[in-house]
């Protein structure tokens, strides 16, 4: 069959279409969004980038993403904002491919005091900013300073409350304080030095120095940590300096930015590309079918079209990555039915993971039993499957030991969800299994993403599908202030004593083999205590990639943010 | 007429003063905030943002700031682009306030996608007009005749499909299979980038249109005066377009008010599907994250939009029936 025949049948098609819609003239309008079908097999996470090899010297790449909401890495927590911020800055310390920090534009490792309290670092010598201007360990010192300012807001401050001082400036009702700032604990001792003291040793405070919210700020262009960082519009690129592996040359909000290799890039690895273009999309299946068009050369699958892609793309193309995300059906233990670890069990053990996963989405998740992924250094998925695992009868047998055999006396429980089919679709699906396994019924309450994350915050809620996406690769980022009793984030109440004892032990434990130990039996008592939730599925990423670019992969550990390899672009080209 | 164009101007500050309350109390009624987000923020973050964006003040003193932001007097060195040297002319300063989600200033973020909306707008809005007047003309020249049908299908099908239904399936068809055309963007001057956003845009208000010409063409030709006209030997063309056409614009008139407001000031579904950067997007996504500064700006650019484009009806009106005439 030629081409030109072809072209004609979907010319004929499209006509058949429009008068079939036509004469239908129905106008239902009242929902797109498709329930995800069950998906076949995926490809395995790859290995790290294969660094620069066979890479030609030029070409452009045309990425999908979604647009963040600034350009400030000091008060950034999208995970848009995140990826770009990498690819123009970097810290002091990188993560490599198996999660462990790797000396980036700090010389060496620190060196720790006897107590380790204090870090010194030696920034490498040389180091030049986009614009040409030195970057010292001023900017290091600044850029840390600037988290830590209250006026700034930045939403990732939390992540170094272990800074002296640090939690001090920012809790400041009254804003920015000199004298506050003077004593949070970062100093820079000279060009090369940057001192660092903690308030108490924190073992995962290298990984933390990886991350977007210690990246350096341009002190030549920012000299005071409360100067605003320019909006993300046509005026920005020029009004910032980039130490990362490319800088930002235009930015079209809602529409695009674009950028081009760092001349000052002092990676071992060098940028090839003489152009990356960042697309905003807001619609996966937009972005999707502009990949089909060549239009883009990334996209990430629209999950609700995952088993269509899968089939599409098998060959080439497609990318499944684990990424490290844990979901489950978060219970409120305050609420006086839900208090009852026989009846958290029994809601945790007549829900088929497996069968959610394939019904709601695609199987584009992976069925788990530990709420720390293994990555992160939690269990194997399977590793609770005979304590927590879907089992009828284990769950009935629960809810009799509760008291409400055959469900009977059992209050009817609400679950919370966003308004989006896949909510929906897990939502039914709990209600249908809870009626058909234990003879009980939950109620839906459907409200729109603001409202519930209101509800959740406010502790108002009974059942709510959620979970929690890693910050860092390490367990401490899953468990500390989640779920030791009155923790900033343990909206469900978990309160445990068990629990709260090993948290103790864990927190300030500079031997790391017996920190991770007792994190792991952290994470076992979670699961199998159903401590706040019924743990359910690791989130995966689906990516749609251009056969013909090299380093737009990911390694088993997920640091991508939102596109594959963003956290190592610097090695990302198109073949010779 | 002058008069009468002052008048309903100035009316339009009260209306826009009752929007804009409305909207702001309606809006912080709501539940949910700008800082609650999927991933919770800790207290101390919260009240920070809060502090950062004036929230942690009492909602009556934020309605103060945001009127006073809004009306407060300065002068302007030039309108429009054109100068007029140094604090020439004495104005409100008219700032929406800045975005919760990215600080920017609510008024660049309309005026960025409103260049390319109105773009989109007015071509859609042109391509309405033509083939929806056309249309109904047509039909109702042909009345209860092959054209007719045909338009009276045309009218139907493009009022019963909604535009996002249209426009992923002229994306499937036109660009992912064929070609012929590009998904994204748009960028004025390249039909690749231009045909799709119009047709799903202006099909819907194209239907309607060719409903609204027919009905009121048909109701004029039965006119004494068209027999008058044909009576007096004048050629057909003479009739439909000067005595037919013309005494039929009012109802036609009356729907394009709205429908150019709608337009023009974007559409969200259209917007998403070819992820073309307007501003009709930020009205549904400002409402889910509840950017407050965004919503406001939003909805009294569309009353403005909407006011104003009632009024160039109202005035063109005159034009269409000597027999209106405003004092």
């Amino acid at each position: 069959m030629s081409l030109p025949k072809i072209r004609w049948a979907y010319l004929i098609m499209a006509l058949i279409a429009v008068f079939a819609l036509g004469l239908a003239a129905c106008g239902d309008d009242d929902d797109v969004e498709e329930t995800p079908t069950p998906g076949g097999e995926t490809d395995a996470p790859t290995d790290a980038p294969d660094v620069g090899d066979g890479r030609a010297d030029g070409g452009e790449l045309t990425l999908a993403t979604i647009e963040g909401d600034g350009l400030d890495p000091h008060f950034s927590s999208f995970a848009s904002d995140i990826s770009l911020q990498r690819m123009i800055w970097r810290g002091l310390y990188t993560l490599d491919a198996d999660n462990v920090p790797q000396p980036a534009m700090a010389a060496a490792a620190p060196v720790l005091s006897e107590d380790d309290t204090v870090y010194t670092i030696t920034i490498r010598d040389g180091l030049l900013w986009s614009d040409g201007d030195d970057l010292t360990a001023e900017d290091f010192a600044l850029g840390i300073l600037r988290t830590c300012n209250p006026d700034n807001a930045g939403e990732y401050q939390y992540v170094l409350t272990s800074i002296l001082g640090c939690d001090d400036h920012y809790g400041n009702e009254a804003g920015f304080d000199a004298a506050l700032e003077g004593v949070v604990g970062v100093e820079a001792l000279d060009d090369t030095t940057l001192q660092i003291t903690l308030a108490q040793a924190q073992p995962t405070f290298s990984i933390i120095l990886s991350l977007w919210m210690t990246f350096p700020a341009p002190a030549h262009l920012f000299p005071n940590s409360g100067d605003p960082w320019p909006e993300p519009g046509p005026d920005a690129p020029g009004q910032l300096a980039y130490n990362g592996p490319y800088m930002l040359t235009a930015y079209n909000p809602g529409d695009s930015a674009e950028l081009a290799p760092n001349p000052n890039w002092s990676g071992d690895i060098q940028p090839t590309l003489d152009k990356i273009t960042l697309r905003f999309i807001d619609d996966e299946s937009v972005s999707n079918n502009a990949f089909r068009t060549g239009e883009v050369d990334f996209a990430n699958v629209d999950e609700a079209q995952l088993e269509t892609i899968q089939v599409e793309f098998e060959s080439t193309g497609y990318l499944l990555v684990l990424f490290p995300g844990t979901v489950g059906l978060e219970m409120q233990t305050t609420n006086e039915t839900l208090a009852d670890l026989d009846v958290r069990l029994a809601l945790q053990r007549a829900t088929d993971w497996d069968t959610l996963n394939a019904t709601c989405f695609g199987s584009g998740r992976v069925p788990t039993t530990s709420w720390v992924p293994q990555v992160s250094g939690g269990a194997a998925p399977d590793a609770y499957e005979d304590v927590i695992g879907f089992d009828v009868a284990a769950a009935q047998g629960h809810l009799s030991d509760a008291g409400f055999g055959d469900g009977a006396g059992f209050p009817t429980l609400s679950i919370l969800i966003r308004d989006s089919p896949a909510a929906n679709c897990q939502a039914e699906f709990h209600q249908q299994e809870f009626a058909e396994h234990l003879g009980i019924s939950i109620d839906i309450e459907v409200v729109d993403g603001a409202t519930r994350s209101a509800r959740f915050t406010a502790e108002d809620f009974e059942l709510f599908p959620g979970g929690w996406i890693q910050d860092y690769p390490d367990p401490e980022n899953w468990i500390l202030g989640l779920y030791d009793t009155g923790g900033s984030l343990n909206n469900y109440n978990c309160s445990d004593p068990d629990i709260d004892a090993l948290v103790d032990q864990a927190r300030f434990n500079t031997d790391n083999d017996a920190r991770l130990a007792l994190y792991e039996e952290i994470n076992e008592l979670i699961v199998t205590r159903v401590c706040g939730i019924g743990v359910g599925l690791h989130l995966a990423n689906h990516y749609l990639i251009n056969p013909d670019t090299i380093g737009l992969v990911e390694n088993a550990a997920g640091q991508d943010a939102v596109i594959a390899g963003d956290w190592i672009a610097e090695a990302w080209g198109i073949p010779e | 007429m002058t008069g009468y164009v002052i008048r309903r101007i100035l009316w339009i500050i009260p209306v826009l003063w009752a929007v804009a309350t409305v909207t702001f109390f309606l809006m912080h009624a709501v539940e949910g905030g700008p800082f609650d987000r999927e991933k919770e923020l800790p207290e101390a973050v919260k009240a920070n943002l809060a502090a950062k964006y004036n929230l942690d003040k009492p909602l009556v003193e934020q309605y103060g700031l945001f009127l006073w932001n809004m009306v407060e007097p300065i002068t302007y060195d030039k309108v429009l682009g054109v100068g007029l040297g140094p604090g020439k002319l004495a104005g409100p300063k008219l700032d929406l306030g800045v975005s919760f989600e990215n600080g920017r200033q609510v008024n660049t973020i309309i005026s960025e996608g409103l260049t390319v909306s109105v773009q989109l707008g007015m071509t859609a809005f042109l391509y309405a007009v033509v083939v929806g007047m056309t249309l109904g003309v047509v039909a109702a020249l042909n009345h209860n005749r092959f054209l007719d049908y045909l338009s009276v299908f045309f009218s139907t099908a493009g009022t019963a499909m909604p535009n996002f239904i249209i426009a992923v399936f002229l994306v499937v068809i036109f660009s992912v299979q064929l070609g012929w055309f590009d998904v994204l963007g748009w960028e004025f001057g390249n039909y690749r980038k231009m045909v799709l956003p119009i047709i799903s845009l202006g099909t819907l208000p194209a239907a309607y249109i060719a409903r609204i010409t027919r009905a009121s063409v048909l109701e004029v030709l039965g006119q004494d005066y068209i027999r008058t006209a044909r009576a007096k030997g004048l050629q057909e063309w003479v009739v439909v377009l000067r005595h037919t056409i013309k005494n039929s614009m009012v109802p036609i008139l009356t729907v394009m008010g709205p429908i150019f407001a709608f337009l023009v000031t974007g559409s969200f579904i259209v917007e998403r599907v070819f992820a073309i950067n307007g501003v009709g997007r930020h009205f549904v996504t400002a409402i889910g994250s509840r950017d407050y500064g965004v919503i406001m700006g939003t909805t009294i650019f569309f009353a403005t939009v909407v006011a104003f484009a009632n009024l160039i009806v109202d005035i063109t009106y005159a034009w269409s029936d000597p027999r209106i005439r405003y004092k």
